[in-house]
């Protein structure tokens, strides 16, 4: 069958969805990955990828929009902050307004060129749906954390929903099949199908050091590929400071396009690195302190590893708070953020060995593989 | 379960194992590669690898097999056994820088299982000194008709290799991978240790220009040669853009990210095209002309559409007379390309239904996802 698949550029929204488009191709389904602006990080996907807005500068959208939408959700204003208020004040509304906006032409256009027999798109990505009702196709939503759910997504409905009356639509349709990534534990009712998330975190030649074991604990420490640009490296910092008084060693990933130069006079025992993916980096690692993004989060509880997040803005309140509950984690801000939390992580039982029963929750659900085939069944008809 | 992949060190040794590794993924194991040379493909494929042997000039290595060999190849181009003999030779030299990391890596990332292409001799020694199932995934269909036993010959191209490490013998692989459609087999039942899996095509990703999606307005013919032989001069292509120019359809020059300048003025119905995943490209096309490349071969079967092939070196004789033999196509030198063969390549009917059919036998063999399901068997 032929399944487009459509997310937002960001890695944050495309990484996700990378394992499950593998799995539909590498049961033989024609996939297409369809997105708009950078299309850097989904070709190295390898995966074939269709770009729904070339003449639109994202870039200038993005960039006008993203800081106050990011940090919205740290400064009082998040989704849940102000339930009467208008949606079109929200910092995040231009942004994820003028998104959609800017690509559901081209995407309408592609599905009804390409004529997919199903469209999966992003949870928040809802101009998916518009795209299956052009092309006649199913519609699956594919949720991309652990603690997002329904209530949350209708928000970006509701953003989204002139593009839906202009399509002749007074309100969002039902997707086909929810497709959620939380483990048992975490929401004991998913929202429709539940899928083992397996993490995508980009490919890239490891370095020597990421091979072997460590020999001493290793905590990672991140901040997702968005955080820095958007808050600053705070917390970095404050891990760089502490660290000389914890029997430890610091990898410390910030990604490409970081500026550490705060980062002086690191002590032996902290490496700071370039980009590295993430679940490898974890599989050698005791311990992982992070801003709660949803990728980062959902690889850190695959590597079932104690965390600590420090949520810096979007969604990362939302899921340092789903660590914590969940008793593998510390839910903390940038002040608490101290030499003995860190400590905390390699000595406290508690949170190891909740982190290691989320872990073995994540592994029984069923794989992207046995998803797809369950999805060629409903949706691959003759075609298949 | 960990799955540790390595290869020789050329694209068409890399590519054809990323559907797995994608699969293997997808079922949630973890996936690391140890190979040399064009490291970056897999990369780009979105997976992880170590380089086994970083700064090694492999043009040099296959430059520097003696021109006895070369005729040797020559002369054995039409055998598959005294062809395999050859190679691998000539690929044990390719294997030996990278023997050490490949070991190395291994023993510190503890592999459930390796899987190698054939002629990477440090899959074998990896999986002897470790002691872990090796599984061999072959590049082109057919090349299990004939399997003649050459551990000895790998074992005494690389015997102090295989001493220093204590590795008594090659081992024999657990499972030898086979991309061949039954109707090519003959309808012989495949040994034990042989298992079936569907070709699905990886050529790398791509963001498709908006042309491929149009359905083209006359008949659409891909050329390619692959991704060696162009680099040995574009000579060959000549009499095929001279053929081209005549018939009466449009044509696809995918020769990779090559300097065409050298053909001078294409003809009118020929565009010259930069690298595009071959697979995206035949979904446009109704006929094509390639070297017999292994991957080219079977993605051109996965496309079904009929195959005019032209072979130069390596195992694309016995590819070529692969789809000979299985109608869907002829083998032919170059100068043979003309017009009316072109025209044949277009019109036969016979050609095109048996590429038809063979297409449908290839997407009802074990795809990936259930070849790793029977590799989780290793594990227990």
């Amino acid at each position: 069958m032929r399944v487009l698949v459509t997310t937002l550029s960001g890695h944050g929204h495309l990484f996700p969805l990378v394992t499950t488009a593998w799995a539909l191709r590498s049961a033989g389904h024609e996939v297409l990955f369809a997105t708009a602006g950078d299309m850097t990080a989904v070709k190295t996907t390898g995966l074939h990828s269709y770009n729904v807005a070339p003449g639109l500068d994202m870039g200038k959208l993005v960039g006008e929009n993203v800081g106050e939408a990011f940090r919205s959700s740290t400064s009082g204003r998040g989704f849940g902050d102000n339930p009467g208020g208008d949606l079109r004040d929200h910092p995040a509304f231009r942004l994820f307004n003028g998104l959609a906006e800017g690509m559901v032409d081209g995407l309408v256009g592609l599905a009804r060129d390409w004529r997919p027999d199903v469209v999966v798109y992003e949870a928040m990505n809802l101009i998916g749906l518009l795209a299956a009702r052009a092309a006649g196709a199913g519609s699956v939503s594919h949720a991309i954390g652990v603690s997002h759910n329904k209530q949350i997504m209708a928000v970006f409905g509701a953003m989204q929903i002139d593009i839906f009356r202009r399509h002749g639509l007074d309100e969002l349709p039902e997707p086909d099949v929810y497709l959620d990534v939380a483990p048992p534990s975490m929401k004991p009712e998913p929202d429709g199908w539940s899928m083992r998330y397996v993490p995508y975190n980009g490919g890239g030649q490891l370095p020597g050091w990421l091979t072997g074991r460590p020999e001493r604990p290793r905590i990672t420490v991140t901040l997702g590929t968005v955080a820095p640009m958007m808050a600053g490296i705070g917390p970095v910092e404050r891990i760089a400071a502490a660290a000389a008084k914890i029997d430890a060693e610091f990898v410390v990933a910030m990604g490409s396009n970081v500026d550490t130069s705060s980062l002086r006079d690191l002590p032996d025992n902290v490496r700071l690195v370039g980009y590295v993916p993430l679940g490898p980096l974890l599989a050698s690692s005791t311990a992982v302190v992070h801003h709660g993004g949803a990728g980062t989060t959902l690889t850190a509880l695959d590597a079932g590893v104690p965390q600590i997040v420090v949520p810096q803005g979007a969604d990362g309140p939302v899921n340092a708070a789903a660590v914590a509950a969940a008793g593998c984690g510390l839910n903390v801000t940038d002040e608490e953020l101290d030499a003995r939390l860190v400590e905390r992580l390699l000595t406290d039982g508690s949170l190891r060995s909740s982190a290691a029963r989320i872990r073995a929750e994540m592994r029984a659900m069923p794989s992207p593989a046995e998803v797809a085939d369950r999805l060629a069944k409903n949706f691959g008809g003759q075609n298949s | 379960m960990r799955i540790l992949f390595t290869t020789s060190p050329g694209l068409g040794h890399i590519l054809p194992t990323i559907s797995l590794a994608h699969a293997a993924r997808a079922a949630g194991h973890d996936v690391l590669y140890v190979a040399g040379g064009q490291v970056d493909a897999v990369s780009a494929a979105g997976l992880q690898i170590v380089d086994a042997s970083p700064g090694t000039d492999y043009a040099q290595i296959f430059m520097g097999i003696g021109a006895g060999v070369r005729e040797q190849m020559a002369a054995a181009r039409d055998d598959l056994s005294r062809t395999m003999a050859i190679a691998l030779r000539m690929f044990a030299k390719v294997s030996e820088p990278t023997l050490e990391t490949v070991v190395r890596v291994a023993e510190k990332w503890q592999p459930d299982v390796i899987v190698h292409t054939p002629m990477q001799a440090a899959g074998q020694l990896a999986a002897g000194k470790l002691g872990v199932p090796l599984v061999a995934l072959e590049l082109g269909m057919g090349h299990s008709r004939v399997r003649p036993d050459l551990r000895h010959t790998t074992y005494e191209e690389l015997r102090e290799q295989f001493e220093r490490h204590g590795v008594a013998e090659v081992p024999n692989p657990a499972a030898r991978i086979s991309v061949t459609p039954p109707s090519v087999r003959g309808g012989e039942e495949l040994p034990d240790d042989a298992w079936a899996m569907r070709y699905v095509p990886y050529n790398g990703g791509s963001v498709v220009p908006e042309w491929l999606l149009d359905k083209p307005e006359r008949r659409r013919v891909l050329i390619t040669l692959g991704t060696v032989v162009p680099a040995f001069g574009l000579g060959i292509v000549e009499p095929i853009v001279a053929a081209a120019s005549k018939a009466d359809a449009e044509f696809v020059l995918a020769l990779g990210n090559v300097d065409t300048s050298s053909l001078g003025e294409l003809p009118g119905n020929v565009r010259a095209v930069g690298y595009l995943p071959l697979g995206v490209m035949l979904s446009s096309c109704d006929a094509a002309i390639h070297h017999g490349g292994a991957g080219t071969t079977m993605t051109t079967v996965d496309a079904g559409i009929p195959q005019i092939v032209v072979p130069q070196a390596a195992d694309q004789f016995i590819n070529a007379d692969t789809v000979q033999a299985n109608g869907l196509g002829q083998r032919a030198t170059v100068e043979e390309v003309d017009e009316a063969l072109i025209e044949r390549l277009l019109g036969d009917e016979q050609w095109r239904a048996n590429a038809v059919r063979l297409r449908g036998e290839l997407h009802g063999m074990p795809s990936p996802v259930e070849v790793v399901e029977r590799l989780a068997g290793f594990v227990g």
